[in-house]
């Protein structure tokens, strides 16, 4: 790795000289959370180091720039705090250093919650302390696609349930319509692609999807996997550079990290902390596997991202890990031959249930066999699956829970709950047609009986409290929920 | 013309006597000889039982500490089994089971652990309803339950029990074991294996809690009385790990008791709730597993290289425990995925019901869904390979027998079309089978090595290929 040649104590010495040096920009207002963008002109050749620090009050935070092509060096920030913020550039051409200026953070606008972040070692939240049910699905290539399918995606986007994509940043396929470096340079990226990069993690934002940035992957066609050391820290330093500063991003470090069989576990950690570094706003960092568990208990990682469908196993790794759990990969709605490809509708809808009442998320994709493969998982488009309408009736009444429900560690029925005011049990394969409940004496208790599938919730007569029985459907695939009577 | 016995059928000898002596038998066919004990039935009579399983004259010399009861003599003449009699199963070709006469014989297990200890109205119900379904095995306990929906008072005791509820384990209750004799025998014209569970937990009469001379001497009486039935198979205990007062060691001790007293090795295993019992042990014949883990079947086959049976893999019904209220559909998808890969499933049932019958314990009829399915793959499992089907493939589930047979079961996947890879070695017809909905469709064609094939898209689904 090429050592940085501005060192901390170069930024830090140098403060004072600059702001009394240069002319002061008075870039205007930005909203918490939002985005602040200044560009500087500086050389179209060579290898520039460009950064700037940022100071609120006695705090300071450094953000990389990035090179934007045609001479344009753009230097974003996502600030985190309310007040003015003032910053200095820093870089090895004359041009981009010992710039300074000044701006405003002010209130977020409305549906502006900032970005997301861990609550309680089991939940996440956004950062103004609203809940983030998260409700993920997959679209490994959507945004090395055409215009026009680009458009198609974020408009099923719109209508889904979904507030969270999986999305890889090189592309998965032969010949992509977009590609990331200038030939096979990987020292020299390919402006237009990242530019494209950045309208469409804007236009999620919009629709406030988070975007679960995978920043590398083994579905190799172009040589990505050979990226030397230096050209991958590179890659890593300019994505965080350039985006970082949306709200919406989460750092997916590899999509099945194991199958990449030229980097070794030391790179992979080594990626982490590359990442960790230069992330001035820290977002959430997971890395997702095939076969061989990534090591999450390292400091480095926000949440546990996987692949797996045994969800009976959440209460322990709660407990082990202390992070939320999302079950990114728990095989896909669809009709392929391979075995990952081909749940149906009500299955995968069964796993979000399993997964969210054992205390994880879960996450959905689609693989239909079409004229276009793989449609959804790969390129996005369209949805033609059943589980997204039973996945949003799901997530309708996660969103209208309590937050911050708790889970018990070996459930006899998996079920979530907030002491005292709130209990949503998932029976699945079971059909009781009775069940005793034990709640504690002090409150009583109004129950629905809750059909996952035909996304009905009926009310059952009467009130409930301390050790009752209640009678039941004696159906499988339903859920009971019991809420404190008011 | 001495008395004629059919081959795996019983022949007794009956010697008056005073109650508490030792009285056996030693058989010979010529230079083979099989030592059988006998046992007392009451009212000064003693039988001793014997199931010759070779044609021939055998003859027979009593021994006993009695002056009367020893060194009597006889002969009987041992001739062809009768139809539908194929003697005992045993386990054959590893995986699998046959009857001594190497018929075939594929378990397809219920279980009414208490239908002996009911109301005889609803026993000769429970027959009536086991006449017309699908199941060749019945799980059954000898000792009374006492469980959740089973609060009833047997009608008979295995021991002499005073008012006060104290048990004299120093004798039988010759009644009791006639009337599990009239079970096992009807299970037998049923041509139905009768399980028999020696021990369990679920008791308040003491039965679980005997000193360990009553638990050896119990085991001996009953191997004289039963062993002679052919259908018999030893279940040395229901969840055997929940009976807290007996050891590891006692457990072994009964399984060498069994097999050093029972003259014709019946098969023997044990059933658990948590810990599994080592089926690895010389005296275990088969592995009897409560668990729906079928993606282990693979390692207990090869760790153990007996056949394993899904014993107990939850029930069908409606009950709040979850190991009483899987649907109907899933009972039928756990046989399939039992069956393909390369075990063998039993089945439950638990409905609620107003009188507490429910047919897991006390019999009486069937109301679930699953008993067609599972008539329906019985069938088509004994149109397979008489070897028994043994697993072909993981990725999706197969078993069968290269060069013959193949069974492709799907489960909750829906591949609209799929690669098979069979081996070169035959031509395959194929069919689709729907398990739920009972149907069987040919796909036309003629199959070998690499092909693919569109399939419906749907979940559930199975695909069996025969070698033309």
């Amino acid at each position: 790795m090429q050592k940085s040649s501005i060192s901390r104590r170069t930024i830090l010495s140098g403060i004072a000289p600059a702001l009394l040096a240069g002319a002061m920009r008075n870039t205007g207002n930005v909203e918490r959370w939002g985005m602040w963008e200044q560009t500087f002109s500086g050389p179209q050749k060579g290898e520039i180091e460009f950064r700037a620090e940022f100071r609120n009050g006695n705090r300071l935070v450094f953000a990389d720039g990035f090179y934007d092509g045609n001479g344009v060096y753009r230097l974003r920030f996502m600030p985190d705090a309310l007040g003015e913020w003032t910053f200095t550039t820093h870089s090895t051409a004359e041009a981009l250093n010992g710039k300074v200026g000044k701006f405003v953070c002010t209130a977020p606008s409305a549906g502006n919650h900032g970005p997301v972040v861990v609550a309680d070692g089991q939940h996440l939240r956004y950062a103004d302390g609203t809940p983030h049910v998260s409700i993920g699905t997959t679209c490994y290539a959507w945004a090395h696609q055409s215009d026009e399918l680009e458009h198609q995606t974020l408009q099923t986007l719109k209508r889904s349930p979904f507030n969270k994509i999986r999305m890889c940043v090189l592309p998965t396929e032969k010949s992509p319509q977009r590609v990331p470096f200038e030939g096979d340079d990987h020292t020299r990226f390919h402006i237009p692609f990242f530019q494209n990069l950045d309208k469409q993690i804007a236009a999620l934002c919009a629709l406030r999807v988070e975007a679960d940035l995978i920043l590398f992957h083994p579905y190799d066609h172009e040589g990505f996997q050979r990226m030397s050391d230096a050209e991958s820290h590179r890659y890593l330093r300019y994505m965080v550079a350039r985006y970082a500063a949306y709200r919406n991003v989460w750092w997916s470090i590899a999509n099945e990290y194991d199958l990449v069989k030229k980097k070794t576990l030391p790179q992979w950690d080594e990626y982490f902390r590359i990442v960790q570094e230069a992330d001035p706003a820290e977002h959430l960092r997971s890395i997702h596997y095939s076969k061989r568990f990534y090591d999450y208990s390292k400091n480095w990682v926000t949440h546990l991202s996987l692949q797996s469908d045994d969800f009976d196993k959440t209460g322990q790794w709660l407990s082990e890990y202390q992070k939320p759990i999302i079950f990114d990969e728990c095989k896909y709605e669809g009709n392929i031959s391979k075995r990952w490809g081909n749940l149906s509708g009500h299955e995968m809808a069964r796993r979000f249930w399993l997964g969210m009442a054992s205390g994880a998320y879960v996450g959905h994709g689609e693989t239909y066999a079409g004229p276009n493969g793989n449609a959804w998982l790969s390129k996005g488009g369209t949805l033609v699956g059943e589980s997204p309408a039973r996945i949003a009736f799901l997530k309708k009444i996660w969103e209208e829970a309590p937050p911050g429900l708790q889970v018990s560690p070996e459930p006899y029925y998996p079920f979530v709950y907030k002491p005292g005011s709130y209990y949503l049990y998932f029976l699945d394969l079971h059909q009781p047609a009775e069940y005793q409940f034990k709640l504690p004496e002090a409150e009583s208790y109004r129950s629905d009986v809750i059909d996952i599938w035909n996304m009905t919730i009926t009310p059952v007569t009467g009130v409930w409290r301390g050790s009752f029985t209640l009678p039941l459907p004696g159906k499988p695939f339903q859920a009971v929920r019991l809420q404190r009577a008011a | 013309m001495t008395n004629e016995v059919h081959r795996w059928d019983q022949f007794e000898i009956a010697l008056r006597g005073p109650e508490g002596v030792s009285v056996s038998a030693e058989f010979r066919l010529q230079n083979r000889s099989v030592r059988v004990d006998g046992f007392y039935d009451g009212d000064g009579l003693y039988r001793i039982r014997f199931m010759p399983d070779e044609e021939g004259e055998w003859t027979y010399t009593t021994f006993s500490n009695r002056r009367e009861l020893t060194n009597q003599s006889g002969a009987l003449q041992c001739v062809p089994a009768g139809e539908a009699n194929h003697g005992p199963v045993r386990v054959a070709n590893t995986f699998h089971f046959s009857y001594a006469d190497r018929t075939p014989y594929r378990p397809f297990g219920t279980t009414c652990y208490a239908w002996a200890h009911q109301e005889q109205a609803l026993q000769e119900q429970t027959l009536s309803t086991l006449r017309h379904a699908p199941f060749n095995k019945l799980r059954m306990c000898i000792f009374p339950k006492s469980y959740v929906y089973n609060q009833n008072e047997p009608p008979f005791y295995p021991f002499p029990r005073s008012s006060d509820g104290t048990n004299d384990f120093s004798r039988y209750n010759p009644a009791f074991f006639q009337h599990l004799e009239w079970c096992i025998r009807s299970l037998l014209d049923l041509g139905i294996q009768a399980d028999l569970i020696l021990f369990h937990p679920y008791d308040r009469w003491g039965y679980s809690k005997m000193p360990a001379d009553v638990d050896d001497r119990y085991l001996r009486y009953t191997i004289a009385r039963f062993a002679a039935f052919r259908n018999v198979w030893w279940s040395v205990a229901n969840e055997y790990d929940l009976v807290k007062s007996k050891t590891m060691a006692d457990w072994d001790r009964f399984f060498r008791i069994i097999q050093t007293s029972d003259p014709y090795g019946h098969l023997r295993s044990i059933h658990h709730s948590k810990t599994m019992y080592d089926h690895g042990k010389p005296w275990v014949t088969h592995c009897s597993i409560q668990g729906d883990d079928f993606g282990s079947t693979q390692d207990l086959l090869s760790r153990f290289q007996k056949p394993v049976i899904y014993d107990e893999c939850k029930y069908e019904g409606n009950i709040p425990r979850r190991w009483g209220n899987i649907s109907a559909e899933e009972m039928v998808r756990r046989f399939w995925l039992g069956i393909t890969a390369g075990a063998y499933v039993g089945h439950g049932e638990t409905y609620l019901d107003p009188h507490d019958v429910l047919w897991w314990s006390k019999g009486g009829v069937l109301k679930g869904q699953s008993p067609p399915r599972i008539a329906f793959l019985r069938k088509l499992l004994e149109s397979a390979p008489s070897e028994g089907v043994n697993a072909t493939s993981v990725y999706y589930q197969s078993a069968g027998q290269k060069g013959k047979y193949y069974l492709y079961y799907f489960d909750l996947h829906q591949p609209k079309d799929f690669q098979f890879e069979l081996d070169n070695s035959a031509s395959y017809s194929a069919e689709l089978i729907d398990p739920w909905r009972m149907e069987t469709t040919p796909l036309g064609g003629s199959y070998k090595g690499k092909f693919s094939l569109q399939l419906p898209g749907k979940p559930y689904l199975a695909v069996c290929f025969r070698a033309v």
